[in-house]
């Protein structure tokens, strides 16, 4: 290297391209006239210099390139539902303990028709209380669970919820209710989102167990 | 673009905890804040648009579950997010190589558009834009090919244009070891794209 040497050396003008600096970016003009007066003198920073000033070029080239990319809509959209199911549960009187007592509500009730039944062979029916009607096959595609019980409501038929007994016998017995679509998701039916909110009357078709077996929703 | 996006009101951490709770539009406002840095990350480091959407994906499902997890007196969100997008990238990449999807068809692969960068400078014809696709895709290449390490630090720095202080926060390390990553990693790019032809082959110095 020739001339400008107490300007600048290899070592400062690389420091100061690896710092991201470029000619036209240096600090001052007695910089950038040091920097300049050097690159004039030496081939190697020049090559550098040039190496640099064209690997950025490429680079700002594949940066325009993607630069609009983002991730697909659907991603979007299934993370929103994942989110809207943490909401309404909480927030829900038809919550899991909300639901747990009605069942449990039911069963008292259950108990006490069978203990009056057993008693006295000629006692009313308990009123809510009916005989088991028969109960749908269940679905086999989650997705549809909803839909098949809103169509077996046509038919007056119960569908099974997923781990239900299809013949509970004759202790079953059902149970009016009315609550928001969401909680049917708690009973593992998949439902239609942007109708969670909405209330609807379903009778729940309970198990000697206190467990809800099957659904059936009400127009 | 070139920095981590940061909500300004209402704050990120109160956003985050209302999401967590299942407020959609909390959510939906966080998302859309980072989802596209985190996005093209991905896609730069996997070299697969398929990974990319599945780690941000797992990214904000993880943000969900361990928002409690998040201090703000720490870190900006962004910075919280980053670090396991960053995470499922690793888990990504150490299972198999970043991806190198398609050769000679002559077409980018998602997430590549020379027509867009063309669109933006001006009209360009047929033969520059077929020219330019090709450069763009062999740089596209030699980004995958570089190191683990470099390749963050050229993704973030030169493709995302943040500056080595940001890129420092979000790689967690000193900005020094930002400026040396980079430094090897653009060494090692202009070596693999056959752009130090012209340098001498001994450095002169003083």
């Amino acid at each position: 290297m020739k001339g400008n040497e107490e300007a600048m050396s290899c070592e400062e003008l690389q420091k100061l391209a690896m710092n991201g600096k470029q000619p036209g970016g240096a600090a001052s003009d007695a910089e950038h006239a040091a920097w300049e007066a050097h690159l004039e003198h030496c081939a190697n920073c020049a090559a550098y210099q040039n190496t640099q000033l064209e690997l950025r070029a490429r680079l700002r080239e594949l940066a325009a390139g993607t630069a609009a990319e983002q991730t697909p809509w659907r991603i979007e959209a299934l993370l929103r539902r994942e989110v809207a199911a943490l909401g309404p549960r909480k927030e829900s009187p038809w919550n899991r303990r909300g639901l747990a007592l009605a069942v449990l509500a039911a069963a008292a009730v259950l108990v006490a028709a069978a203990v009056l039944r057993q008693s006295s062979p000629y006692v009313a029916p308990v009123a809510g209380v009916q005989p088991p009607p028969a109960i749908a096959a269940p679905p086999e595609i989650s997705d549809s669970a909803e839909a098949a019980a809103e169509n077996a409501t046509a038919a007056g038929d119960f569908v099974l919820l997923p781990g239900g007994i299809p013949d509970a016998g004759d202790d079953s017995a059902i149970l009016r209710v009315r609550l928001q679509r969401g909680e049917l998701a708690s009973m593992g039916l998949t439902v239609n989102e942007e109708a969670s909110a909405e209330w609807v009357m379903v009778d729940l078709l309970v198990g000697p167990d206190g467990q809800p077996q099957a659904v059936r929703l009400l127009r | 673009m070139g920095t981590m996006p940061r909500a300004q009101n209402p704050p990120e951490d109160d956003l985050l905890r209302r999401a967590a709770r299942g407020e959609e539009a909390a959510f939906v406002q966080i998302y859309r804040a980072h989802q596209a840095t985190l996005y093209r990350f991905a896609l730069r480091m996997t070299g697969s648009a398929w990974n990319a959407e599945e780690i941000v994906q797992e990214s904000f499902m993880a943000l969900l579950r361990n928002a409690e997890r998040y201090d703000a007196s720490r870190g900006e969100l962004g910075a919280f997010l980053f670090g396991m997008a960053r995470n499922f990238v690793r888990k990504r990449t150490a299972r198999r190589p970043a991806e190198l999807p398609f050769a000679d068809d002559g077409e980018l692969p998602h997430g590549t558009s020379a027509a867009a960068h063309a669109g933006a400078r001006g009209p360009a014809n047929p033969a520059e834009l077929a020219e330019q696709t090709q450069r763009i895709e062999q740089v596209r290449r030699a980004v995958l090919e570089l190191p683990e390490e470099f390749r963050e630090a050229v993704a973030l720095c030169d493709l995302e244009e943040m500056s080595y202080e940001e890129a420092a926060r979000l790689l967690d390390c000193p900005i020094g070891t930002i400026r040396s990553r980079l430094h090897r990693g653009r060494t090692l790019l202009a070596a693999q794209l056959e752009i130090l032809r012209e340098r001498p082959r001994k450095a002169v110095s003083r």
